[in-house]
C-alpha cells in the first residue's frame, strides 16, 4: 500500500504538480524548493495554496520541513464542500483558482469556494478571464455549470475583493477532445474593463483605445464596463481590462492587462488589445493562458486518444515540463507533430504553424463518484 | 560532424522526453532550427549566444529586465520563476508587430469574422 513518493525538485510548476498528484492519488515529495536562494523555502502563497487544498480534501496529508525547503504532500479524497479561503496579497485568487478548477469536477459534492483578496494582478489570471475564457474550455471536456460572482474587485496592492465560484457538476472523467483540424475563426471579440476607487471615466477610456487597436480586425467588438463602487471596489484603486476573442465553436483565446504605476487607461486598454491580437496569431485552439489547463484535462481522459491543435509559440519550456511531469506521474507520452497544411492556407499567417498534440488518457475515474 | 548536428532538424516530439536536456534547452534547440534555415550565415553564432543565455538571464534579472528584446514577443524573463500564468509580453515589440500598417495584420485579418459578414448572415446565427 505504502508507495514511495514521487520525487521531484525545486520551486516551479508548485500548483500543477499538487494538481497531478492529487488527481492521480500518489504521494508527491518536492524537495530543493528555493534552497539557494536568500529566502529559502516556500513563498506565503504557495503554503496558502497547500491550506486550499487541504480544505477542499478529506485525509490529505502535509508535511513541511523546518527550513521550508521540502514538502510532502499525501493526497486525500476530493471531498469539496463550502470554503472561504483568504488568499494573501502577493497573488491573485486567480493563482489559488486555476488549480482548483482542475479538481473540483471530480469531487464528491459541489464546490462553493469564496475568495478574498486581490481579484487581477496581470500575473495571475484575472477573474473576468477565467470566467469568460476558462470556463469554456471546461465545457469542451463536458464541465459545465461553473458560476463565478465578482462580489468586490480588489486591486493591488491592498486587494479587498471578494469572488464567490460555485463550481455543482461533479462528473466521472472529462471527455475526450478531438479538435485538431482548423484553429477557429473569430466570430466576436468581448471585454471587460472595470476599475476600482478612480474615476469612472477611465473605464471608458480602456474601452476606446482597445477597440481603437481591434477595429482593423473588423471583427464585432463590445466591451462591458464594470465601475465598482463603494463597498464593492475593494482597498486600492486600479483598473484593468480583460479581453476575449470568440469563434463560433466555442474556442477562444485570450489577454488582459491591469494598470501599473504611471500607467494611462489608453496604455492598458492598447496593451491588452495587441496582447489579444498576438495570442490570435499564434494559432491553435487555445492560447497560452488556457494551455496547461487543457493538457492536464486531456491526461485524465479515459483511455482513449484525444487531440488537440497548438500553435507552435503556445508550446514552450513552462509546456515541456508539465508533459515531463505527467510522464513522471502517469508514463504517459504525448505526441506532437506538425500539422500539414492544406493548400488553399498557403498565404496564411507566416508566423502560426501549427502543431498536433495527440495524448492517450490515463483512464482516469472520479474516486467519490465511482462508488455512488 | 558537429556542424550537422548543430543544425540538424530538431523533432520536438523527440527532444521532449530527453531528461538530459533542460526544457529551455529543448525549446532553444528546436526553434533554432527554424531559425537557422531562414538565415544561412552567422547561424553558429546564434547558438553559442542562446546557449550561454540561461546563466545570464539568471545572474541578472534587475535592471536587464527591460532591455532585454528578442525577435520574439515572448520574453526569456523568469515568468517560470514566479509560477505565472499570464504570458509576459514585450509592449514595444507588440507595439511593432501590431501597430496600425504592420504587415502582419493583413494576414491575421483572415482570421476573424468581419462585421460587414456578420451583417449579412447575422440574422441566421442570432436572431
Amino acid at each position: 500500500m505504502v508507495a514511495p513518493p514521487v520525487l521531484f525538485s525545486g520551486h516551479l510548476d508548485f500548483r500543477m504538480r499538487l494538481v497531478l498528484a492529487t488527481l492521480s492519488g500518489r504521494a508527491i515529495k518536492i524537495d530543493r524548493i528555493r534552497s539557494d536562494d536568500m529566502e529559502p523555502g516556500l513563498k506565503d502563497y504557495e503554503v496558502s495554496f497547500l491550506r486550499l487544498l487541504e480544505a477542499i480534501t478529506n485525509g490529505s496529508v502535509i508535511e513541511i520541513s523546518y527550513t521550508g525547503t521540502t514538502v510532502v504532500y499525501k493526497p486525500g479524497l476530493i471531498v469539496n464542500g463550502t470554503i472561504t479561503h483568504n488568499c494573501p496579497l502577493s497573488r491573485a485568487v486567480g493563482y489559488f483558482l486555476e488549480p482548483i478548477l482542475l479538481l473540483a469536477p471530480f469531487g464528491k459534492a459541489a464546490l462553493s469556494l469564496t475568495l478574498q483578496g486581490v481579484t487581477s494582478n496581470g500575473v495571475d489570471l484575472g477573474v473576468d478571464t477565467i470566467r469568460t475564457a476558462l470556463f469554456p474550455i471546461y465545457n469542451k471536456f463536458g464541465i459545465m455549470r461553473q458560476e463565478l460572482r465578482v462580489i468586490k474587485r480588489g486591486a493591488p496592492p491592498l486587494g479587498g475583493g471578494e469572488v464567490n465560484v460555485f463550481l455543482p457538476h461533479i462528473v466521472l472523467q472529462p471527455t475526450t477532445l478531438h479538435a485538431a483540424v482548423k484553429s477557429p475563426a473569430i466570430a466576436k471579440i468581448r471585454g471587460v474593463a472595470y476599475s476600482t476607487r478612480v474615476s469612472p471615466a477611465s473605464v471608458n477610456r480602456i474601452i476606446d483605445a482597445a477597440r481603437g487597436v481591434l477595429r482593423i480586425t473588423g471583427c464585432e467588438t463590445f466591451i462591458y464596463s464594470d465601475v465598482a463602487r463603494g463597498e464593492e471596489s475593494g482597498k486600492s484603486p486600479g483598473f484593468g481590462v480583460s479581453l476575449v476573442a470568440e469563434s463560433r465553436s466555442g474556442w477562444c483565446y485570450t489577454a488582459e492587462s491591469v494598470g501599473g504605476a504611471g500607467e494611462t487607461p489608453e496604455d492598458v486598454g492598447e496593451r491588452a488589445a495587441r496582447a489579444l491580437l498576438h495570442e490570435v496569431s499564434l494559432g491553435g485552439m487555445v492560447c497560452r493562458s488556457q494551455v496547461k489547463s487543457l493538457i492536464i484535462l486531456m491526461v485524465i481522459g479515459k483511455e482513449d486518444v484525444g487531440r488537440v491543435l497548438l500553435g507552435r509559440d503556445v508550446i514552450d519550456e513552462g509546456l515541456v515540463r508539465l508533459l515531463r511531469d505527467i510522464k513522471t506521474m502517469w508514463g504517459t507520452e504525448v505526441r506532437l507533430k506538425e500539422q500539414e497544411r492544406l493548400e488553399d492556407e498557403d498565404e496564411q499567417a507566416e508566423g502560426s504553424e501549427e502543431y498536433v498534440v495527440s495524448i492517450k488518457g490515463v483512464g482516469f475515474v472520479n474516486a467519490s463518484k465511482k462508488i455512488a | 560532424a558537429l556542424k550537422d548536428y548543430k543544425r540538424r532538424k530538431w523533432d520536438i516530439g523527440k527532444l521532449l522526453y530527453l531528461d538530459n536536456i533542460a526544457p529551455e534547452e529543448v525549446i532553444k534547440r528546436w526553434k533554432n532550427e527554424e531559425l537557422s534555415s531562414s538565415a544561412e550565415d552567422g547561424e553558429e553564432e546564434d547558438i553559442e549566444n542562446d546557449v550561454s543565455d540561461p546563466e545570464n538571464s539568471h545572474a541578472d534579472n534587475g535592471d536587464d529586465f527591460f532591455e532585454k528584446r528578442t525577435n520574439s514577443a515572448i520574453l526569456l524573463v523568469d515568468a517560470e520563476v514566479v509560477d505565472r500564468t499570464i504570458p509576459v509580453y514585450d509592449d514595444a515589440y507588440l507595439k511593432d508587430k501590431w501597430g496600425d500598417s504592420s504587415p502582419s495584420l493583413t494576414s491575421l485579418k483572415t482570421r476573424f469574422v468581419t462585421r460587414q459578414f456578420d451583417d449579412s448572415e447575422g440574422n441566421e446565427i442570432n436572431p
